[in-house]
Formats: C-alpha cells, structure tokens, sequence
C-alpha cells in the first residue's frame, strides 16, 4: 500500500528530498533486526516495511509530520539507533522516521548534573563527553552504541547502573511531540525553568512516556530529553592503547576489574548485596563463564576453546559476579578494593585464573567495561539466534532464583539437543542503584533456522509459564512484554489502562503502537 | 538476477543484527562527539541502507528475493561508498562476519548481472585500452620520471621494482613525490628501477568497482613483468596498488612472488639500517592521515577453506578455524616511524586514526562517480586535521593526496597538503 | 442522616461514617488561605475493599471524594474540599505496617501509619527511613511519599519521586490496581515475597509509570490503599558535621561536592531562623537569642560508615571532604555555638516534637516552597527577600530550608513565613507576601512542581499542554470527575 502521492509530497515537503524515501531497498534496511525470535508472523525474518522513511531533522520537522499523519491517518513509529525489532511495525500502513538527523548534544551543564540530547545520540558519545568534564551516566545492556536518550525501548538497565542508575530513572525534562501533534514539554521544562526536573507540575505527564519499558513508539515522538549525570572519578581520556578488537586500557589507576564465583545461589545473593550495599562499585553485573570467554576471544574458535578452560576453573561455582570499581583517590579506591576482597573471602568466592593470571586480558576487559563496549560477543556473533527470558527487574535475592530455575530450563533444552550447550547457567545482568535492584536475563542461543528459533519461541513461552507459578518462587515485577508469549498473559488490567491511555492521548491512533498496546 | 557470489556469504549476511557500530569508529576509540562517526555514506546519507550493516540487510533483500533488480537508486547506494573498511573493522570488533566482502561481492554481481554505472565506463574502458585508471594516453605513462636517471626494468634487471600507480604517473601536480621517492631509494643506494610507460595498472580500483576481471588480467600481467625483470621486491608509494599487489592478488590466488613494500615501510626500514639520515630540520607540526588500503585493508590476506559447523548444541565454527582481518596488522607504524625521524617535525595525531582512521573520501569509485561526495568526506577529514592544531595533513597515498588538495582548493583552507615522502626528501637534502 | 449516609453506613459501619458539626468543621478549613467548605460526611474505612467500595459507590452517586491520610493539622489546602457535598474519605484507621523486610530494604504501608510508628519498627530490622525534615507526629508516610515531600539524604534519591516504591491503589473509576513491583505477575503479594521480591521498584508496571500519576495528584487520581518506602540501612558509625556561613554561594558549593562525591548521606542548610525554631524551648526570647547568634546559614551533613571497615571509609572520606572544604573556602566543625552536629543530627532525625516545630514561635505559618537548580538558589533567596521587604515581613524571621533533591540535581527551596493568626494584619501580610513572591518567583525561574491552593493556577496558566494532556489523563482515570475535584487544573 504505497503513500498517496499527495500523502508523499507533503511530507517531502516537510523534511526535503534528499530525507524520505520510498525505495523498496531503502524500506527494507528498516524491516529487519535481531529478534525474529521474538515475533511470530507469517515471515520470521522481516516486518512489515514502512510506506516511507524520514529522517526529520528537529523537532518542528516532527511535529510537522506528525500533524500530517494526523490529517491523512497515517501510522507513524520514531526509532532512533534502531538496535532491535521494536524498530519496526509488525503492521503495514505506516511510515518510518529514522531519528538520526537529531544527533546533537545539546548542553552539559555541569553544576546542574545534566545534560540535554536528542535521540540520536549514541552512549560512546555522550560518554566521551562527559568524561572531559569528569561526569558520566547510565548506559543501556545493548551498549555503547546505542542511544543515550533517556527512554529507550529496554528497561533502562544497563552496565553502569550501580552507580549511574537506570537510564529511564535519568530521564530530567522531556521535549515530546504527542500523538496528536503538539509539543509537550514536561516537568520544569513546561514551567519555563529549565531541564533539571521530570516531575509534575503535580502529577508528572511522563509517566504516560515511558514506565518500567518504553511505549516503542506508541506514544508519539521524543525529541530532546534532559539526562541526570553523575560523577566519573576517571581521567578525561581514558588510556586506550592496542589494536582491535583488543583494545586495553593502559596502566589506569584507581579502576579496577574482577570477576568471582561462588559455590551457592545462595551466596550469590549474599556477595550482590553486600558489593551493592558498601556502594564501592560502578559496575555490579551478573555473569558468567560465556560472558567471560566472549570478550576474551579474537574469534568464535577461540572463545569456545577460552570457555572450556574457563569452565574447568569454574568448577561447577555460580554467580558470577563482574565488579568494575573506579575511585577519585587512592585511598578510596584501596578502601573499596579492600571491601571487595573482603566480601570475596566472605561468600567463599574465588576470583577466576583466567583473568587474574593475564593481567593483559584483563586490561582489554577493563576497557570494554570502563567504556560499556561490549555487548554483543556473548550472543551473537556469527549469526544466530538469542533469546533473553526471564526479564523480571527486582532483587538480588529474587534475580538469583531467576537464575537458578531458569537455568533448569535451559538445561531441559541442552539435553534435548535444541539449543547451544552453554552450560545451562548464563543468566547475566546488571544491579543498580547501589544494589537496589537488577536484572538478569537468561540467554538461550541457537542457530538462525526454523527449527533454532521455534527452540528459543518455546523456550521464551515455557519461561513466562514458570514465572507465573507461584511454585517455582520467582513470581514477581511482571516482564516488560516484549514478546509475544509475555503480552499474552499480561493481565487485563494492564492492557487495559494502557489501551485507554491510548485512545485518549492519540485519538486518530497516528502512533504505531504493536509493541504498546498490541500486537 | 545470479547471486551465487553473495548467497556464499549468507551465513555471514545473516548475521548482521543491526547493532549500528558499523556507523561508527569501535566505542572504546571515541573521543568526542564531533569525530566519532567512521562510515562516510551514512554520515552523508543518513538512511540506514547505505551503512556496512544496511548494505548486508541489501544482500539479505536480494537473497530472499524481495528485491528481483538492482534499480538505479540501489545502484547509486551499492556505489556511494568508498569500500573504506571502516565498517569492517568496527563490525568485527565484536562479530566474526564479513561486511566488506559482501558490499565487494555485491558490486561484481552488479558488473556480472550487467547494472553499470554509465559514468564508469569511459574509466573502465580507459583502463582495457591503455592499461590506467585516469582516462590517459599510455604513452604518456613514463613522462613523470623524465630526467630522473632510474634503471627501466623492461630492459634491466634490478633488485627492486618501483611501481609508481595510475595517479602518481598522471597527475602532474603530484609527479614531486613520486619522483622524490625514487630519489630518496637512489641516495639509499637501492638498485630500483621503473617500468614506465610499460607500467600497468594494478587492478585494484577497478576490482573495487565491481571489475574482478579487470584485477585478474592485471595480476597476470604484473606478475609476468616481475617474473622478466627477476625483481625482488616491488615497492609502490600508492596504497592503493599497495592493497592490491599486497593483499587483493593474494585473494585471487595470483600472490606475487616478490616482497611488496609500501614506500613508507622501505623507507623505515632504510632509515633504520641507516642508509638514510635526515638531517634538515622541518619545523613543523603536522598529522598523518592513515589511507585506508595501508591501513586497515593492509594487512596480508588470510585464505580459509573449510567448513562451518552446524552442530545444534554448538555455535557455528569454523573448521578449520578462520583467523579474520580485522585491520589488526596494516601497516601504521612504519609512515610514523619516517615521520618522526625528521628533526624538528612534530607528529600531532588526530582522534581517529589507524584501524579506525577516516577515509579521505577518494576510494571505491566515489571520486570518479561522485566527486561531491568525495570532497564532502575529505572536507571531514580536514576539518579533522584542523582540530589537532597541525599545519599540514601528511598521507603516503596519491588519491588521498590529491582528494584532500581538491577540497582545500574548493572550500578554502590553509592547510598543507604532503606525502611523507616529500618530507623526508627534504629532510635528506 | 441522608440516603448518602446511610448507604456509606452499609458499606463502612455506622460509626465509621461521621457528620456531626465539630468533625465536618474540622475538615472543612486548615492552615492555609484556602477557602473553607465543608464535606458533607467523614468516612472512616478499614481496608481496600472499603475504599473501593465507597469509590464505586461515588462514581454512582456523583459524590466527590477527598482522601486524607495524616491527621491534623493540615496546612496546604489539598484536604479541604473545594466543593460541596464532598465526603471525606479519611484514612486514618488503615494503619497496618503490612511488611518489613531488613534484607530487601523495604516497608509496606497503609495510609495512616505515621513517620514514628514506622521509624520504630524498620529499626527492629536494621533500617532507617529518609525522611522530611522534622514532619509533624500526625504526618502520614505514604501521605508524604505521594506529595513528593524532599528527604533529608538526598543521595539515595535517584529520581524525584524517591522513597516511593510500588502502591495499590483504587482508581477514581473503582478499579484497584498496583504499580511497580506492586504488579505482581501470576501472583499475589505474598507470592512475591514469598519469591524474595523487594516489592520497591516503582516503575511501570509494562510501558506507564502509573505511580507518576498518583504522586502529586492531591488524590485527584485514586486513593493509595498501601505503598511501599524504600528504606535505608542504619549506619554502624555516624560521623556528622556542621558548616555556618553566611556566605550561601561557598556553602552551596561544598554541597555540590559532597553530593556530587556521594560523600554525604544526610544533608541539608538551614537558616538560623529556622534552626532557632528547631531549637528553642523558650519563646520568644531564646529563640530570639538563638537565631541572633547562630551564623546566618548551617549546613548538616553526615559521612556514615556500614558493615565493612566503617571506620576507614569514614577516614577516606573525611579527607575527601576536608580538601573539597579547603578549596572552597569553607570549614566543617563539630559544633558551632554549643550546637553539635550530633545532636542536631539526631533531633532532624525523627518527627518533630509537638506542638509542631512550625508554629511554635507564632502560632501560624505559610510555606513557599518550588525546586530550582543550585546555580539559581542564591537569586531565589534573594528575590524572596525583596519581596519580604516590599511587604514589611522581617527578612530575620524568614525561615528557609534549602534541601538538595534527587543527588545534587535540584534543590527544594522552602521560605517558612510565620506569622499570629490571630492578627489581622499579620494574615493579611503573609497573604499578600505569599501571593507577590510566588508570583515573581514563578517568574524568576521557581519551579513549582507541587501545585497547591492558589499556586494551582498560577502554574497551569503558565503550561497550556501538560494542562490540557492532564486534564486527559484525569479523564481516563476519574471520568466521573469525583476525585477531589477542584484541585490543580480539573
């Protein structure tokens, strides 16, 4: 169902030639991502393609969109780096904006802890930024090549988020091109008085942006976002040297790496809690050997080989825990080191050979950690299929059991030789606010064909069966509803609001909401 | 349309998922906002198609038969792409999949499937007529090495083989640092020799464009002028031929049987025996700009045949194992090794540099095709070089030479434009 | 009593429901300049059934509700009903502390469960609450949590609606609901704590963040029938300090640092007015000798120590925070004035004293309060000092309260103006400072997140598009309209 001519030229008008396109190969750059394993359709590879794609340019170029897919009734859906299958619409009839155009920084204002972005704006920038002004903020699971913006289609979890929190708990003012077509701003920036607050005035609109996950698109167009920053107690340019893929960080004092194992998820739950709890780290990220031996491998051969080594070692322990600890002083980071090595002895865990006997390895992981680059080596590196289950957000003690009965799970698949033997347990996530709360996410992997991804859909399915029996223990905060299986069981009332808020914030339903409300 | 050269590299293809970081320099290596993007088509063109990972998703179209042609339109986007390698290096940061041989084996399914680029014609027919890439006379091949008192290898032997590429033999503006090459081997006491007007092409840029058969014919007949000369070595101060006798001849197992040496790294190598002494002081600061077939798609050529597994408790393997290029082992060094033997130059570098370096904008055809866009990235460039404070951008690349002078020329800048080899000439005075 | 009465009578029990004149009166009027209307019933339910069953029962009747959770006094006009007929729902009865976990750091409330009830039984297991400064004894938690009242340790604020976990809540429509980690999926509550959840994230559940919804409503949205805090661990060793200045540029700088270090846990500037107030047992004339002689502003702060090597890291931040204080000029003591740190430090630790520390010195007071950033907090003060003097209020009995918010990001800033209700002239003053100053604050940059009485109108006016989406969200969830109406923009 291609645009009405009149439909294209307006928009064309809006943003120019040279930013819209309705080239068939041009729509089908935006119809494909990771993640057939998540959407059951009639065609797992690709969505539906978008009518056009723009990439406007600011944000009265959106608006101005936005009010003429309003006008015409067309659907439209934003994305910005566009790392997932929540980019697409799993129906056809609309049209795409690519937000890469709106890639700027803003402002950084320092005494205020903020800074101001658009959508575009990768973490490895901002990032780098931040860093010559001694500041630093959250950074999503995905990495540092996605977007920095406060609301993003995950939960907001991410490497840093010990002690940089949940990007969604950054989000300051947001600049917000509703469904209807106007510019919303909200908290102190509706108020006139700058980026610096989300809330209110009384209750707070951006609630209805964005709440445990993102609305991926069903609530209209972000456009700027005023992000919380933090303190970085790093050099403003960290000492990267080496080649890739093996960068390493240089002699860096006061940043240190360690990854330990315990015998009990038991005692997992007692070393998370206490590292949280004496709030020494950065970085408190579940995860285990395949984590270890994929960012330690050149190549798949390698990282394979590094994983049985690295197993052996492991003995058979749990956890893991990856701790990345940064200090303003010595003296601090010594305290904390100490701590470290204290709560190590505590839980009877034992920090891995692997890396502490190859102080090189370890340097390239403290420069992927320090930097959040490395994301995807544990899941997808030549190709195939992944699927991350069990996506609750809660405690420690509650992630551990997730840990523990997924992993039973996963084993069930092993054995029946339908997914990839990674040793059953490689739960892996980040805790945040100083231990507060976290995520892990099982992995399950499998080859990118029919029979791989009808594994990692039953896998999916059969995850969110024993989180809602309250006999396995690992009930809880309900999953964000990214796959099919998830928004099945979805209690009403939940997809109920969410569709009244629908119908009453975007009336002639412009903004393409599969991954929203339904779908 | 016949697709058996990208349906090889499906399994690779597939494994594309749109993570973005071909978009952009590897993250650990970002310094800045403003200098951290490394694809220069999508920095110019913004829709995702014309990225690493786009143009896998194209293969994927074109495979799973969603696209049944090659429109002008993907034509354009297959072509607005300086087949630089950056995507492939920041790709295989984290992946083991092959961008660039897919956009590579996509362009040679054009050229086979008949989609030309009518602006590439004339280049490609100047080439099958007289043996260059710049629509010149052969005839007037040798004119730049005129008075230069060099051994001719078609009619004596010597030990090495200065092969000077089509745009140092025809770009008179350039002719300093090709002849002052040879000089600076003469004062060194090589026993180098030239061929030229009997110097060909490499092959390797019009390989780039899609031209297999143009690279293979080449590789062929340089392979016989050496095997006749009974050189050693061949040493080009082009990257471009560099890439090509270095790595592409070696791809389509017609390796030259010689030593093939960059300018730079013989050079390095002669300063450091000693048989070159600058001595002149250059007071200068200046950046080096790393050319993208020295660099990154310098490093030699791994053959792999072998299998992939598809074992259903494993992930895919390679078997045997495939050792990847990853731009782990061009060559950076040696041209900051020559540099930083001249008194009194200061070597600033800029933020992306080596495996990671920008592309000065003139590869893959885009300066023949889209000369906009060629300026446009080279503009980045120096606007890069700007930024490091240096008074001159130094390449040990004509096309790079010569693309950067065109944008200083059309936009108005006052930085120097030199090849390394130009310094060290005057060093060694 | 009317067919009204009678069938709340059903619902509730005959002696929850209450219309005699004092208790109508009661609610009718508080503390503020909001006119005064009197609910036509007062009733008292016991649990969430309850409320649900008196909100369905409004929806039917167009009855307009008003929930309060504290008990008086009250002070900012949002539980006086701004229209006839109201019955106010008060919640006091529900006062069940439901849960307590030490390990997961959290508490479950119900609404009439107030700061010291709680304070004494999340000690039991370990824990502290971040509390407001000095809340008065009748205050209720989760009452504070839903207004967005700041905390005393801004650095375990990590967003402005910290300490709130999840809730449950009736809607204004009848449906009962959770948010958060509330939203227990494929379970009940006891199931989730059976399955170790913390039960404090306050997010979502899925793409909405219900409970941004809920705090600062003035229970225009739902009535909150419990809510979880997230609670903080008692330190084994407190190592408090205190700075006086009279230069707020330096002091708030040190602040900054502190914060931005996440070096300080409790942390906030007084001025002397307020400190005296705080302080004074004598009135007028030691509070009068107190203010005089305590430096113009006093910083609280405390480097705290927990579990492991409690004194080395108190050591390690004590000399990070001496070189910061060194650098900016500014010295920490251990007392000034025969105040210690530790003494103040454990007085602002718990609720205030009765009578209730704010009307001590005359009887009434008005706040101004809004959140601004630090670069802007010394132009505030000032531009509330101008205003004083326009009016004749005495810039020396101007209390203010500078509390940095969510770690540093925003600081609440709260003018404490007293005055004698009993005075006509004083009212009269207060009245019209507070209207001139809010207003050229507001204008000045003063955000004023928490809309209350006349502040209502002088925000929305200035908003016109979250008005409008506002009024949409209130559609959805009070489509009746019976939700305390009349407050904030519906």
């Amino acid at each position: 169902m291609a645009l009405k001519k009149e439909v294209y030229q307006a928009l064309e008008d809006i943003v120019g030639p040279e930013n819209i396109s309705e080239e068939p190969a041009v729509l089908d750059s935006y119809a494909h991502s990771w993640g057939e394993e998540y959407i059951v359709g009639p065609d797992f590879r690709w969505m539906p393609r978008f009518e056009a794609v723009l990439l406007p340019g600011n944000t009265q170029e959106v608006q101005a969109i936005v009010k003429v897919c309003n006008r015409w009734r067309i659907k439209l859906k934003a994305h910005s780096v566009g790392y997932g299958p929540f980019m697409c619409s799993l129906k056809e009839g609309c049209i795409g904006l690519d937000m890469r155009r709106m890639n700027r920084i803003l402002e950084i204002n320092e005494k205020g802890m903020y800074a101001v972005i658009e959508p575009y704006v990768t973490g490895a920038q901002l990032h780098a930024e931040l860093m010559k002004r001694g500041l630093a903020t959250g950074m999503i699971g995905p990495g540092a090549n996605t977007s920095a913006f406060p609301i993003v289609p995950a939960s907001g979890e991410g490497w840093p988020e010990n002690a940089y929190a949940n990007t969604h708990r950054n989000q300051l003012g947001l600049e917000w091109v509703l469904p209807t077509g106007e510019v919303l701003r909200t908290g102190s920036l509706g108020a006139g008085a700058g980026w610096f607050c989300s809330e209110g005035p009384g209750p707070s609109v951006r609630g209805l942006a964005a709440g445990a996950g993102a609305a991926m698109g069903g609530v209209g167009v972000f456009t700027k976002a005023g992000v919380k920053l933090y303190h970085w107690p790093g050099p403003k340019l960290l000492p990267v040297a080496g080649l890739s893929p093996s960068y390493y960080l240089k002699e860096q004092p006061r940043f240190g790496f360690w990854f330990f194992t315990v015998p009990s998820y038991e005692k997992a739950a007692d070393a998370g809690n206490k590292i949280g709890q004496s709030e020494i780290a950065i970085i408190l990220q579940k995860g285990m050997g395949w984590k270890i031996a994929a960012d330690s491998g050149r190549n798949m051969d390698e990282v394979l080989a590094n994983f049985r080594e690295i197993s052996a070692q492991m003995k058979g322990r749990v956890g893991g825990w990856i701790v990345l600890i940064g200090a303003d002083t010595e003296k601090e980071f010594r305290y904390k080191q100490k701590v470290l090595m204290q709560i190590v002895k505590d839980v009877d865990g034992e920090l891995l050979p692997f890396l502490e006997d190859n102080p090189d390895v370890k340097a390239r992981f403290l420069s992927r950690w320090t930097r959040c680059s490395s994301c995807d080596r544990e899941c997808r590196r030549v190709g195939g299929g992944r699927l991350s289950a069990f996506m609750t957000q809660d405690s420690i003690d509650h992630q551990m059991n997730v840990a523990k009965v997924s992993t039973e799970l996963k084993k069930e698949l092993i054995k029946a030789r339908r997914i990839w033997d990674d040793g059953g347990d490689q739960a892996l996530g980040n805790f945040g606010e100083h231990g507060r709360v976290g995520h892990v996410e099982q992995i399950a992997m499998a080859h990118a064909t029919d029979e791989g991804f009808a594994a990692l859909r039953d896998y999916g399915q059969k995850s969110v069966k024993l989180m809602s029996d309250p006999k396995y223990k690992i009930t809880g905060y309900p999953p964000l509803g990214w796959t099919m299986a998830e928004r099945q069981l979805l209690d009403d009332a939940y997809v109920n609001w969410a569709t009244k808020i629908k119908k009453v914030i975007d009336p002639h339903n412009v903004s393409e909401s599969s991954f929203y409300t339904s779908g | 349309m016949e697709l058996t050269r990208i349906k090889s590299l499906c399994d690779y293809i597939e494994g594309c998922d749109r993570c973005g970081k071909c978009k952009f320099i590897p993250s650990e290596r970002i310094k800045s906002w403003r200098f951290s993007s490394g694809c220069p088509a999508i920095s110019r063109y913004n829709f995702h198609i014309y990225s690493g990972g786009g143009k896998q998703n194209l293969a994927l179209s074109l495979l799973d038969k969603r696209i049944d042609e090659i429109s002008d339109s993907v034509l354009e986007i297959i072509y607005r792409c300086q087949m630089c390698g950056s995507c492939d290096v920041s790709c295989k940061y984290t992946k083991d999949i092959e961008p660039l041989e897919v956009i590579q084996q996509l362009r040679i399914t054009c050229i086979e499937n008949g989609f030309l680029n009518p602006t590439l014609m004339p280049v490609i027919d100047g080439l099958r007529k007289e043996d260059n890439m710049m629509q010149a006379l052969k005839a007037d091949r040798g004119k730049w090495a005129e008075g230069l008192e060099v051994k001719d290898i078609t009619r004596e032997k010597a030990e090495v083989y200065y092969h000077a590429g089509c745009r140092y033999c025809f770009d008179e503006e350039l002719w300093s640092a090709a002849r002052s090459a040879v000089n600076l081997l003469k004062k060194a006491g090589v026993d180098v020799g030239i061929a030229g007007k009997e110097e060909a092409c490499c092959g390797g840029r019009a390989y780039e464009m899609g031209y297999e058969g143009e690279l293979t014919k080449y590789a062929e007949h340089n392979t016989e002028l050496l095997k006749v000369a009974g050189v050693k070595t061949v040493v080009t101060p082009c990257a471009d031929c560099y890439y090509a006798f270095k790595v592409l001849y070696d791809k389509i197992g017609k390796k030259l049987p010689v030593e093939v040496l960059h300018i730079t790294e013989y050079l390095a190598r002669l300063i450091n025996e000693g048989k070159l002494r600058p001595s002149r002081s250059i007071p200068m600061t200046v950046t080096y700009h790393d050319p993208c077939n020295l660099g990154r798609k310098g490093e030699p050529y791994i053959h792999w045949e072998g299998v992939r597994t598809r074992e259903p408790t494993e992930p895919t393997l390679h078997v045997p194992p495939k050792e990847f290029r990853r731009g782990t082992y061009g060559i950076y060094e040696p041209p900051r090794d020559v540099l930083r033997s001249i008194p009194g130059l200061r070597l600033a570098e800029m933020e992306r540099i080596k495996e990671y370096a920008w592309c000065c904008g003139a590869g893959g055809g885009v300066k023949d095709l889209y000369p906009e866009f060629a300026i446009w990235s080279a503009q980045e460039r120096i606007t890069e070089a700007e930024a490091t404070g240096a008074e001159a951008i130094v390449t040990a690349c004509p096309w790079c030479k010569r693309n950067f002078t065109d944008a200083i020329s059309q936009n108005g800048n006052n930085l120097k434009v030199y090849d390394v080899v130009e310094l060290l000439n005057e060093a060694t005075s | 009593m009317t067919t009204q009465g009678e069938e709340l009578t059903k619902i509730i029990g005959h002696e929850n429901v209450v219309d005699d004149l004092e208790t109508l009166e009661a609610y009718a009027k508080d503390m503020s300049f909001v006119p005064s209307i009197r609910p036509k019933y007062v009733a008292r339910p016991n649990n969430a059934e309850e409320v649900q069953a008196i909100v369905k029962w409004a929806n039917r009747t167009a009855t307009p509700l008003v929930p309060v959770s504290s008990g008086g006094p009250h002070f900012r006009g949002d539980t006086v009903p701004s229209i006839g007929g109201a019955v106010i729902v008060d919640l006091n009865r529900m006062k069940r502390i439901i849960w307590i976990s030490g390990r997961q750091g959290t508490a479950i409330v119900e609404p009439g469960v107030t700061f010291g009830e709680l304070q004494k039984e999340v000690a039991k297991e370990g824990l502290r609450l971040n509390i407001p400064l000095l809340p008065r004894s009748s205050k209720s938690v989760l009452a504070s949590l839903l207004e967005r009242e700041p905390v005393t340790m801004p650095k375990f604020q990590w967003e402005d609606g910290d300490p709130l976990g999840a809730t449950e809540v009736v809607w204004a429509n009848g449906d009962l609901f959770r948010t958060g980690a509330g939203a227990v999926f494929g379970g009940t509550l006891e199931d989730a704590i059976a399955s170790k959840s913390a039960i404090n994230w306050p997010k979502g559940p899925c793409a909405t963040d219900y409970a941004k919804l809920i705090q600062g409503a003035q229970g225009t949205m739902g009535i909150v029938t419990w809510a979880s805090v997230r609670c903080e661990r008692a330190p084994s060793l407190q190592e408090p300090f205190l700075i006086g200045s009279s230069n707020l540029e330096h002091l708030s700088e040190f602040v900054y640092w502190l914060l931005r270090r996440r070096l300080a846990e409790e942390c906030l500037v007084l001025n002397n007015a307020n400190i005296a107030a705080i302080l004074a047992k004598k009135w007028p004339d030691e509070y009068i000798s107190l203010r005089d002689t305590l430096p113009p502003w006093v910083f609280l702060f405390s480097l705290n120590g927990y579990e492991y090597f409690p004194e080395e890291r108190i050591a390690y931040q004590s000399e990070d925070m001496l070189d910061i204080a060194q650098r900016v000029s500014v010295e920490p003591v251990k007392s000034i004035d025969g105040l210690t740190a530790h003494e103040l430090l454990k007085l602002l630790s718990r609720p205030s004293d009765e009578p209730y520390w704010k009307l001590r010195y005359k009887g009434a007071y008005q706040d101004i309060f809004f959140l601004t950033t630090l670069g802007k907090v010394s132009e505030l003060v000032d531009v509330m000092y101008q205003a004083a003097g326009r009016h004749g209020y005495p810039v020396n009995d101007i209390g203010v309260y500078l509390q940095p918010t969510v770690q540093g990001c925003s600081w609440h800033c709260e003018f404490n103006l007293f005055f004698d209700p009993n005075k006509s002239s004083e009212v009269s003053r207060v009245k019209q400072l507070f209207m001139d100053a809010s207003d050229t604050l507001m204008a000045r940059g003063a955000y004023f997140s928490r809309p209350y009485g006349v502040w209502a109108d002088m925000v929305y006016r200035r908003d016109a598009e979250t008005t409008t989406l506002l009024r949409k969200v209130k559609s959805i969830f009070d489509p009746s309209n019976i939700m305390n109406p009349g407050k904030l923009c519906f």
